[in-house]
């Protein structure tokens, strides 16, 4: 997981959204900043959840509460950038 | 507290508090000229000719001071949450229709925010309701059939609030987050009029979702935080820690133990509410420490100047006296309906329950989700709780009167949604359940579901699981 670039980290998280979660977007939908939830990808309180779940269990990191914010799960770009800082730093 | 003195607490601020959403925050200091800008247009509009103005709700900082304005100045408004049955149609005795224009860079609310536009479906001649008579009207959830409008007027409403201050002990101190629709009486009687009334710091946030709720907490560290129990089941599927230190107020459908446990054990002390739209809030769990068996258990106790008694049996449906319940219920054209279903002062809530002397009351389910069953009355919401308490497997459970019934007796069917992973087989839970309750209880049937059907509110959809519950 180590190394892993950030690029990857990225197809990565367009794929949980795209095949694992009951959600109907195609990968090639899926723009780096746009916004995850409401008028953005429109993602559901149930979908989220399963989408945190899903990046913890895939990346084998774990977000701490104080972690999960607005900002951090604001678009695909600013959560790669984040789970890339962390896969490294471990 | 006189209905001039809220007046004047709602127009005196002075304290450094704020007022949040997730674009802007204001100091309470501001309100003032705040309201002001607001009474210029409406004063332009001449307010003393709305008869009703109408307002789909969001949880933002100007729908709040708009609601503020509205009770400051005794003009009868209307809300309607954006996830209602209802939605889009504004009744017609609402002469007005209110929207607000989003622009958080140009300040929170002013006459340049605010589109007023009259309803056409307005019929003057049979209102009921006259200009500025200080009437807060809601449509009632619509879980248990078509929504009626419900009438209360600004001095209850406010002294509903009052008792919510008092019980829970909110001050200028305290820091209120309210993820939960202002437009419902439990966002707006219990989270946003008390923290008004007591210039308590204030954290809104619009179409909640674990994110934003987790991402606020952590950022405006809340004293209370208003939960519903679908949240509830959500924060406990991410298996996190809070770090707020603050309590919990939940209202809603009923939480099992199980849930209840898990939660306070990552999360904090949690209230259980219990109220409805007529009342507004009427009892809630003790959050002593010493109480946390009976809190779990589901017991529960009436606010300040409230009072809750049994019906008579075998129904023991919940009586309540409130000292601000609504006035009258009210039809779409605003003409008043028949009085509250009062009995001997009491209003009766449709609710069952159980009463225990020393630990208060607990709510067993609703007066139209019982059967006579075998000569017995049967709570089906209780056998649900029963269901959801007493097997892991079960998260939440449905149970209902089977329409297809081929036996003399009443045949029971039970929809379970499964707890993650878990895997239950009918035969084995209806085994089970004959050593867990009475025999007259047990469900004939099992269906196993993973996601249970939900409507906007996060309760189980009755209503559509009674229809199609072979083929979820």
């Amino acid at each position: 997981m180590k190394g892993q670039p950030l690029e990857d980290v990225k197809a990565k998280v367009k794929e949980i959204i795209s095949n694992d979660l009951d959600v109907n977007i195609a990968i090639e939908d899926i723009d780096d900043t746009v916004p995850l939830y409401d008028e953005g990808l429109g993602l559901d309180s149930i979908a989220i959840i399963n989408f945190i779940v899903l990046v913890e269990k895939r990346f084998d990191i774990n977000f701490s509460e104080s972690e999960i914010s607005s900002q951090l799960f604001s678009n695909v770009s600013n959560l790669s950038q984040h789970i890339h800082a962390k896969i490294n730093a471990v | 507290m006189s209905y001039e003195k809220h007046r004047q607490v709602i127009k005196d601020y002075r304290s450094d508090n704020v007022l949040c959403d997730g674009e802007l925050s204001i100091p309470y200091a501001a309100v003032p000229a705040i309201l002001s800008e607001v009474d210029v247009f409406f004063t332009q509009q001449r307010k003393s000719e709305i008869a009703c103005v109408g307002v789909i709700m969001e949880n933002t900082v100007a729908h709040a001071l708009l609601v503020l304005y509205f009770l400051s100045e005794g003009i009868n408004f209307f809300l309607l949450s954006v996830d209602s049955p209802v939605h889009h149609e504004i009744p017609a005795f609402c002469n007005s229709i209110l929207t607000l224009v989003k622009d958080p860079h140009s300040g929170p609310l002013a006459g340049r925010h605010i589109q007023v536009k009259p309803n056409p479906a307005w019929h003057a001649a049979h209102m009921d309701l006259k200009p500025g008579s200080a009437a807060a009207c809601f449509s009632s959830s619509g879980t248990s059939g078509r929504p009626k409008y419900i009438c209360f007027r600004h001095l209850p409403l406010l002294k509903n609030a009052g008792n919510c201050l008092e019980r829970f002990g909110i001050s200028s101190a305290s820091r209120i987050l309210i993820p939960v629709p202002v437009s419902h009486m439990f966002g707006l009687g219990v989270g946003l009029l008390p923290a008004l009334l007591a210039g308590a710091s204030i954290c809104l946030i619009e179409k909640n979702n674990i994110v934003k709720l987790l991402g606020k907490t952590a950022e405006f560290r809340p004293s209370v935080t208003l939960l519903t129990p679908a949240v509830i089941r959500m924060l406990l599927l991410l298996s996190k820690r809070s770090a707020s230190g603050g309590m919990y107020i939940s209202a809603g459908e009923k939480i099992s133990r199980q849930t209840y446990q898990d939660f306070e054990n990552a999360y904090g002390t949690l209230l259980n509410l219990y109220g409805c739209t007529e009342m507004g809030a009427i009892a809630v769990s003790s959050g002593e420490q010493q109480d946390a068996e009976a809190r779990i258990e589901g017991f529960i106790k009436p606010l300040p100047h409230v009072e809750v008694r049994m019906g008579e049996a075998p129904a023991m449906q919940l009586l309540c006296r409130h000292n601000a319940g609504f006035e009258t219920y009210i039809d779409s054209n605003g003409m008043m309906l028949s009085s509250p279903a009062l009995i001997d002062g009491w209003y009766a809530t449709s609710d069952t329950g159980v009463a225990d002397p020393g630990q208060g009351f607990r709510v067993t389910g609703r007066m139209d989700h019982c059967v006579n069953r075998s000569g017995f009355l049967v709570s089906l919401d209780e056998i649900g709780t029963i269901l959801e308490d007493k097997f892991a497997e079960i998260r939440q459970a449905v149970v209902f009167e089977s329409e297809d019934a081929d036996t003399l007796n009443t045949k029971l069917t039970a929809v379970c949604e499964l707890a993650g992973d878990q895997l239950l087989e009918g035969g084995t839970a209806r085994s089970a359940c004959k050593s867990l309750m009475n025999r007259y209880q047990v469900p004939d049937e099992f269906y196993f579901i993973r996601n249970m059907p939900r409507l906007g509110s996060g309760k189980p959809d009755r209503k559509f699981i009674i229809a199609n519950y072979k083929t979820l």
